[in-house]
């Protein structure tokens, strides 16, 4: 109870939810651990046409972190409306759909087609994947931040949240134009680009060449640029970036995190959510303070 | 299926040995209660407190509450194991994976088990298995760099031993000059064609053996490696993709694999 979060006019039952391309569309997170657990899913970007993904290997350990370049593999919207989102109806969490698309049609099409499924929540629109052949992340660009977010606010009826890539110089200027297009939440930050040299083989690890950072290593490149928009804009914020434990939690709370995401992390530990969960509401008792107390204490 | 089991068990027996340049370290693990697994199948371990991901490794042997896996020293995490010692106590999940099916299937058919390099792993699994009486029509073909991975075998998992009651054919590449491929075609040549095919090796190995299986409209399973972050059909690393007729499936090693069923217009794209 003491966890229970409002957010975009949505009661979620606590704070926490599945980070995009962590547990693909839910189902096995369901029979681990269960989705009534968390606050909300938000589900593996989907496309407009099927995507098979980057080639191997795809993942490769770093110090306090992982990369990835899975390369946003997902079957494609119609599989993805008929075979994989039906699961969800069933489970009492929120429901956030990610979305990504080449062009401002592409989302639009895509936006279209999920508008009149009343269970979803949300939309994500993924503007920052790093692992995809485009010569730049649409939140790279402010002016194509707004562009994107401008052209699918118009078609649909469900709360748009943007999510960034951390890969710029001014994260505060692209999330002013998300939010100036319409935007009703942001999503950050997404991995920061990486490279991983094998020096035995002389030889790129990845099959991509380059993935995206996460974990750990991230968490204060995440906690500042929260820290930093929180500051500058009333927009809610789904944090995201190396939450691993209780703690890495209330750093992304303190500085005004309005939900917080869990990714990589529960790789490793299919134990995280609960310990998430748990810890955090035994430091508010501890503290006797709630989340709305916390949240943004340090703004 | 509910959450991934995480078992501590503690390093009974630690063993390091190099061959052609390579380092292996031989590990068996005391395990606490009981576990099972089929040939093929895979533990996620833990190579350290500080490592941010898990390492799958084929399941050399498991019997009684000892769990045995043969490692090849690769990279970060398999570095870190070389630091283990007798007595650390470590942490796995798993069993994970689909693995062979039951050992009666293969027994009274003829067969080949072809292995190449840390392949052996899954077959060395199986024919520990094998009720020796039951086997005579099964023929392991195992290729190595050169023989001294062979000796090394002998020496800390008392290969020949385990595999006494087989007909072997052991190819050093260095010595002979020949891939394992190269020389189960010419035991084919003379004594005609297995009904089914057990393989588990390099990418390169399997695709000529799959050909085999192709050509020959035989029945086959092929044990793949990925690399993976989570083992458990989350992460979506570890795709193989395959080729059934005229559609492409997406299938995660994980979960879906490792062993892979080819032939009869089935095969796997490399």
């Amino acid at each position: 109870m003491a966890l229970s979060t409002l957010f975009l006019g949505k009661r979620f039952r606590n704070p926490i939810v599945l980070a995009s391309g962590i547990v693909g569309y839910g189902k096995k997170f369901d029979e681990e651990v269960g989705l009534d657990k968390v606050g909300g899913i938000i589900t593996k970007t989907v496309t407009a046409l099927p995507r098979p993904g980057n080639p191997l290997p795809r993942v490769a350990e770093v110090d306090s972190g992982m990369l990835n370049s899975i390369g946003l593999a997902n079957p494609g919207i119609d599989k993805f409306i008929s075979d994989q989102l039906p699961y969800l109806q069933e489970h009492k969490t929120n429901i956030i759909v990610s979305i990504a698309g080449g062009t401002s049609e592409e989302l639009v099409h895509l936006a279209l087609l999920l508008d009149n499924i009343e269970y979803i929540d949300a939309l994500e629109l993924n503007l920052s994947c790093p692992n995809v052949a485009i010569k730049m992340q649409t939140s790279q660009d402010p002016r194509e931040t707004f562009r994107a977010v401008d052209a699918v606010k118009a078609v649909t009826r469900k709360q748009l949240i943007a999510k960034l890539s951390p890969n710029v110089s001014d994260v505060v200027e692209v999330a002013r134009k998300a939010v100036e297009a319409g935007a009703d939440a942001l999503s950050l930050i997404n991995t920061l680009g990486g490279i991983k040299v094998d020096p035995v083989l002389r030889k790129f690890v990845l099959g991509n060449v380059t993935g995206g950072l996460s974990g750990p290593a991230i968490r204060p490149v995440g906690v500042k640029m929260v820290y930093d928009i929180k500051k500058e804009l009333d927009i809610p914020v789904i944090a995201h970036g190396g939450i691993v434990d209780q703690w890495s939690a209330l750093e992304y709370l303190l500085v005004g995190a309005d939900l917080i995401a869990l990714g990589s992390g529960l790789f490793k530990n299919p134990d995280l959510t609960e310990e998430v969960s748990a810890g955090l509401e035994k430091y508010l008792h501890e503290n006797g303070a709630t989340l709305a107390d916390i949240r943004g204490e340090l703004l | 299926m509910k959450k991934p089991l995480i078992h501590i068990g503690k390093i009974a027996q630690r063993t390091v040995f190099t061959c052609d340049r390579i380092t292996y370290i031989l590990l068996k693990i005391e395990i606490q209660g009981e576990l099972k697994a089929s040939p093929g199948q895979f533990i996620m371990l833990e190579t350290g407190n500080d490592s941010y991901l898990d390492r799958p490794f084929s399941i050399l042997q498991l019997r009684e509450r000892e769990l045995s896996l043969l490692i090849e020293v690769k990279g970060r995490g398999t570095r870190k194991l070389l630091s283990m010692k007798k007595g650390d106590s470590v942490r796995f999940k798993g069993i994970h994976g689909n693995g062979l099916g039951p050992i009666e299937n293969y027994y009274g058919k003829k067969i080949a088990l072809i292995a190449g390099g840390m392949g052996i792993v899954p077959i060395f699994h199986l024919v520990s298995q094998f009720n020796i009486t039951g086997g005579g029509q099964i023929q392991l073909f195992f290729g190595a760099r050169s023989r001294s991975f062979f000796d090394a075998l002998d020496k800390h998992l008392q290969f020949s031993e385990v595999l006494g009651g087989f007909n072997k054919y052991l190819v050093p590449l260095k010595e002979t000059g020949k891939t394992v491929v190269d020389v189960f075609r010419e035991y084919v040549e003379k004594n005609g064609a297995p009904n089914h095919i057990l393989s588990c090796g390099p990418e390169g190995m399997l695709k000529s053996v799959q050909e085999f299986i192709m050509e020959t409209g035989i029945s086959g399973e092929l044990i793949l490696e990925r690399r993976m972050a989570c083992g458990r059909g989350m992460c979506m690393a570890c795709p193989v993709m395959i080729l059934d007729g005229e559609a492409d499936i997406i299938k995660m090693a994980c979960t879906k694999g490792p062993v892979f069923a080819v032939g009869k217009g089935r095969k796997v794209i490399f």
